[in-house]
């Protein structure tokens, strides 16, 4: 036993020395969950955002806010415009959080929230899955095409099928990278705005197949694109239901369940973190950077966490943890520091490195689909 | 055919003739409107609306030392903390404008899109914030670049932007109150600007207040005072007599009833002191100087006082000084006549000396502190004798001539404009017959007015109407409405940041004009003329001057049909229809023409109403 726990740790701290050489997250050991129980006004989480002093959740119930210790939650009453929250992002310049929910778009400014609906403004429709802000826009992802809000000249524009190559307007997701945005379209793949030539350019699946990819890394691994985002080496990470893409600019590499040790094809989410993108999946959450793979699974049975972590070289190592994420489908996460917080079908969990040893796990990782909390 | 020619060129000549009298009458004015102490020297910057200028003068003379042409309608300066720059709005002119500090001279340019109103220079000297009325802005420059490098969405109308160092903050007050409904009381709003991150903090909320002007804290920065009007809008006008039309007062920042600051006013029972503007605290900040500038006087409030009245008040009964008319005889030390219409104030250094800016005199007064008289009226230059025009002018901006000097034709109209309510106004039961205050701003041409349509010019609608309805007095002579009207017809638009400045319409733009004019449905069905936008607000201001029922009937109107709006200036003048019942040009369509009575929109998709309100925007 001496031995088993000096072998552990002693394969925790290669392991930390293996990451750090990597460039890789942190290992997440100790995981915190918080739900109605604890002031969140339901335990269905469909959004988290943290920022370094706060952390905001977007439930089916009302939006919800962690500060200083304590949550309080805003609903309709309180001028949100619609009760369930998709989405969240914090404008990075003037600090207003902008709000995706299901009846229009809300800006949460310093206590005020100012609403946004296809009725009193110039958003496309009401129903908003997704939301970005920054360089002086907002965007936001409709069931109807996307819409920019222009901030300094109070300006809207709608994108859909009549001016963009969005051949559906069902829109998921937005990212604002830079120039560029990054527009998620549920069936009509990855479109790409560049801001400053006012031009749009469309990813699509090449082979065009539901169910298959029929040629490796040709394109976009399909058309049902849920999320994008760009990380620190501006390869852009893109989210679909059936499988993972990311793109350089030059070489797309697709990445699927079976072929992967990503745990999910089903891809709610993506986020991204220095190079690494996080994928919330409905089966768990896994992180890569292309090479190296981290996956955080929930087992349903005794609450406890299932960590593997696939090097580009070498054999694969699994943990199990003591906690975890009180769900394996998740709809989103968010990094405050190194913490990581996730949305999930139970509530919102804070992930965290304790640094103390863990114990090497046999156990097999859920397929996807699969998932024991099901 | 000749008696035809002649009476044509009559005709013309009586259009353009009051417009020429109108371009040379007014000239040769300072209008100085804001007061800027230059440290050391106590030498007095002196912005000048009217002359585009900026003065620096002599505090024991008048004398001019220098003098600066900067740009359109300067509205504001501050100081770099350096001392070595001078930043000045230019609210007409669309621009800020760096000038150095002792000469002068204009160094800089700063392009703002829209109207530049109250400025400051963040604490470590690096950022400029400047409010932007039309938009609900605040614009951030990078000193060192010169670069916008970010808006923030403040209140209603941001007004005045003043940094308080102590605190890392910027405030701004709001000459608006935040969006409400009709039958709601005002919400006029502080925004509260974290000074080292640019990213608001909080916003602060004056109840039932509006009309939101200076701002200014004493040296220990514990204790803030906004300058705020307090209208009653949602009961009948005609309560003049009772005293419940407008009070003037101020805010207390640092004196909070029930999380609220507390309000105060500077009324008397039977006398208001209306359209209060500037305040400043002097004398060691044992008073503050406060311009009630319909009623050309300076009231000094004790700060004290004020607090005994405060600490002898249960904070449940706080909020209810704010309507107290009565108990402003406890802490009002002194109410000093100055000069016509006093806006602006200054405290010298050492706070022995206010000095206040008589806009529609030219002319400087200077209160000795000690005790609060004048001691001298500097005249600014040689003002011309009083034009017409200027007549109108001050009519427009004094409440002498309303019952208890309560409120004057620009209480209502702040800076010209409109101040965003609905107001009802007649006496035939509280919550009947609503109206949406309208813009005086650009008017000519945009008859008849009222709401109702009744009244078939200006001069009818300022003249006994105004008598009977609002100021519940003798009101003006004939004569004198002449020149109230002639000067309202001269209150030029506001700068419209919709608008581009070579007059090309965007593409969303064209495709809205396409859509205001079009002639057909979407499915190529011929529409009737009455259902054409253009139909009806046809002609330069957009607007046949006649009466239309568009279906909004509310159940307290008793007249169905009403005016056509005139269209000029529209993206403003929220909130829309006779009864302000549309928060937005959107909700004209969207809400409230459901049975396509006001204009067919059923057939438009969402992207024609964007265009078509993107067109409304620019005109």
């Amino acid at each position: 036993m001496r031995l088993t726990v000096r072998h552990s740790v002693l394969a925790v701290i290669l392991l930390g020395a293996t990451c750090t050489a990597f460039g890789a997250p942190p290992f997440y050991d100790e995981w915190k969950t918080f739900g109605v129980r604890d002031g969140l006004p339901s335990n269905k989480a469909m959004a988290v955002l943290a920022t370094d002093s706060e952390v905001w959740v977007g439930t089916d119930k009302g939006l919800s806010r962690l500060k200083n210790g304590r949550w309080k939650t805003f609903t309709p009453k309180d001028g949100l415009a619609h009760r369930a929250v998709l989405q969240l992002a914090k404008d990075p310049d003037s600090g207003d959080l902008w709000i995706a929910t299901m009846g229009g778009l809300s800006r949460y400014s310093a206590g005020r929230f100012d609403t946004f609906t296809q009725l009193n403004s110039g958003l496309a429709n009401d129903v908003v899955y997704g939301v970005d802000a920054g360089e002086g826009e907002v965007w936001a992802a409709t069931a109807a095409g996307a819409s920019r809000y222009e901030i300094q000249r109070n300006r809207w524009t709608i994108f859909d099928d009549s001016n963009t190559p969005m051949h559906e307007i069902w829109c998921y997701s937005v990212t604002i990278a830079g120039n560029e945005v990054y527009m998620a379209v549920w069936g009509g793949g990855l479109l790409e705005y560049k801001r400053d030539r006012d031009r749009w350019k469309d990813y699509r699946d090449p082979d065009g197949e539901m169910e298959i990819d029929l040629f490796r890394n040709d394109g976009l691994v399909h058309d049902v694109v849920t999320a994008a985002a760009l990380d620190a080496s501006d390869r852009v990470w893109i989210g679909t239901y059936f499988g993972l893409s990311s793109y350089d600019g030059r070489k797309w590499r697709n990445f699927m369940d079976h072929d992967s040790p990503l745990l999910s094809n089903f891809i709610n989410a993506v986020t991204t973190k220095g190079k690494y993108a996080w994928l919330a999946t409905d089966n768990g959450i896994s992180a890569t950077d292309r090479e190296n793979w981290w996956s955080y699974q929930r087992d349903a049975a005794t609450g406890e966490g299932l960590v593997i972590w696939t090097p580009a070289k070498g054999p694969e190592e699994r943990f199990t943890t003591k906690t975890m994420f009180p769900h394996n489908y998740l709809l989103g996460s968010s990094f405050q520091g190194d913490d990581l917080w996730v949305a999930t079908e139970k509530g919102v969990a804070r992930g965290r490195r304790s640094g103390a040893p863990q114990a090497k796990s046999s156990r097999e990782r859920t397929k996807a689909g699969g998932s024991k909390d099901e | 055919m000749r008696e035809s020619k002649t009476t044509t060129a009559v005709m013309v000549a009586i259009c353009v003739a009051p417009l020429t009298l109108f371009a040379e009458e007014g000239s040769g004015r300072l209008g100085p409107n804001f007061l800027h102490v230059e440290p050391d020297t106590g030498t007095l910057l002196v912005l000048c609306e009217k002359s585009d200028s900026i003065a620096r003068i002599d505090v024991r003379t008048g004398a001019f030392l220098a003098e600066s042409d900067i740009g359109v309608a300067p509205f504001a300066v501050c100081a770099h903390p350096s001392n070595n720059r001078l930043y000045v709005s230019c609210r007409r002119g669309q621009e800020v404008v760096e000038l150095d500090a002792s000469s002068l001279g204009v160094k800089r340019r700063f392009s703002v899109l829209g109207d530049p109103t109250g400025l400051t220079v963040s604490g470590d000297g690096t950022r400029l914030y400047v409010g932007v009325h039309s938009l609900d802005q605040l614009a951030v420059f990078d000193l060192e670049s010169g670069e916008e490098i970010k808006r923030l969405s403040v209140g209603n109308g941001p007004e005045m932007v003043r940094l308080v160092p102590g605190k890392g903050q910027v405030y701004v007050t709001h000459l608006l109150s935040n969006p409400v409904r009709a039958d709601q009381p005002c919400r006029n709003e502080v925004t509260v600007i974290d000074d080292a991150t640019g990213r608001i903090v909080d916003r602060i909320i004056l109840e039932n207040a509006n009309v939101g002007r200076w701002i200014d804290f004493t040296a220990d920065e514990m204790l803030g005072v906004v300058v705020i009007s307090r209208p009653k809008n949602l009961v009948p006008m005609v309560q003049v007599a009772r005293g419940w039309v407008v009070t003037n007062g101020f805010a207390l920042l640092g004196a909070e009833a029930a999380g609220e600051p507390v309000q105060l006013l500077v009324d008397l029972p039977n006398e208001g002191f209306a359209d209060p503007y500037g305040v400043v605290f002097a004398a060691d900040d044992r008073k503050f100087y406060l311009t009630a500038s319909g009623v050309d006087t300076v009231v000094v409030v004790d700060v004290g006082r004020v607090g005994t009245v405060l600490s002898e008040v249960g904070e449940d009964d706080l909020t209810d000084l704010a309507n107290h008319l009565g108990v402003s005889r406890r802490y009002v030390t002194a109410r000093i006549p100055v000069g016509a219409n006093p806006m602006a104030l200054a405290a010298s250094d050492d706070g022995r000396w206010v000095y206040v800016a008589n806009r529609l005199d030219d002319s400087i007064s200077v209160i000795d502190t000690t005790t609060d008289r004048v001691v001298r009226t500097l005249v600014l230059g040689d003002p011309p004798p009083a034009d017409r025009l200027h007549r109108g002018e001050r009519f427009f901006h004094s409440s002498a001539k309303t019952f208890q000097r309560q409120f004057a034709c620009v209480s209502c109209h702040p800076d010209g404009g409109f101040d965003g309510l609905v107001y009802d106004l007649e006496p035939d039961g509280l919550g009947e017959n609503i109206v949406d205050n309208r813009n005086m701003r650009d008017v000519v041409d945009t008859g008849p007015f009222k709401w109702v349509g009744t009244n078939p010019d200006i001069s009818t609608q300022c003249g006994t109407r105004t008598a009977k309805w609002i100021v519940r007095t003798g009101w003006l002579s004939s004569t004198g409405v002449v020149d109230l009207s002639n000067y309202i017809k001269s209150i030029p638009p506001v700068v419209n940041p919709y608008r581009s400045p070579d007059g090309r319409l965007t593409a969303a733009q064209r495709r809205g004009k396409a859509l205001f004019d079009r002639t057909t449905l979407n499915d190529g069905t011929p529409m009737a003329r009455k259902d054409q936008c253009a139909f009806c607000h046809a002609g330069p201001k957009f607007t046949d001057g006649r009466r239309s029922d568009v279906g909004t009937k509310g159940s307290g109107d008793t007249k169905t049909a009403f005016d056509t709006a005139h269209l000029n200036n529209i993206f403003e003048s929220g909130p829309y229809l006779h009864d302000g019942r549309a928060a937005t040009l959107e909700e004209i369509w969207t809400k409230y023409n459901l049975d396509d009575r006001h204009g067919i929109s059923s057939d438009w998709t969402k992207q024609q109403l964007n265009d078509l309100v993107e067109y409304l925007k620019c005109l």
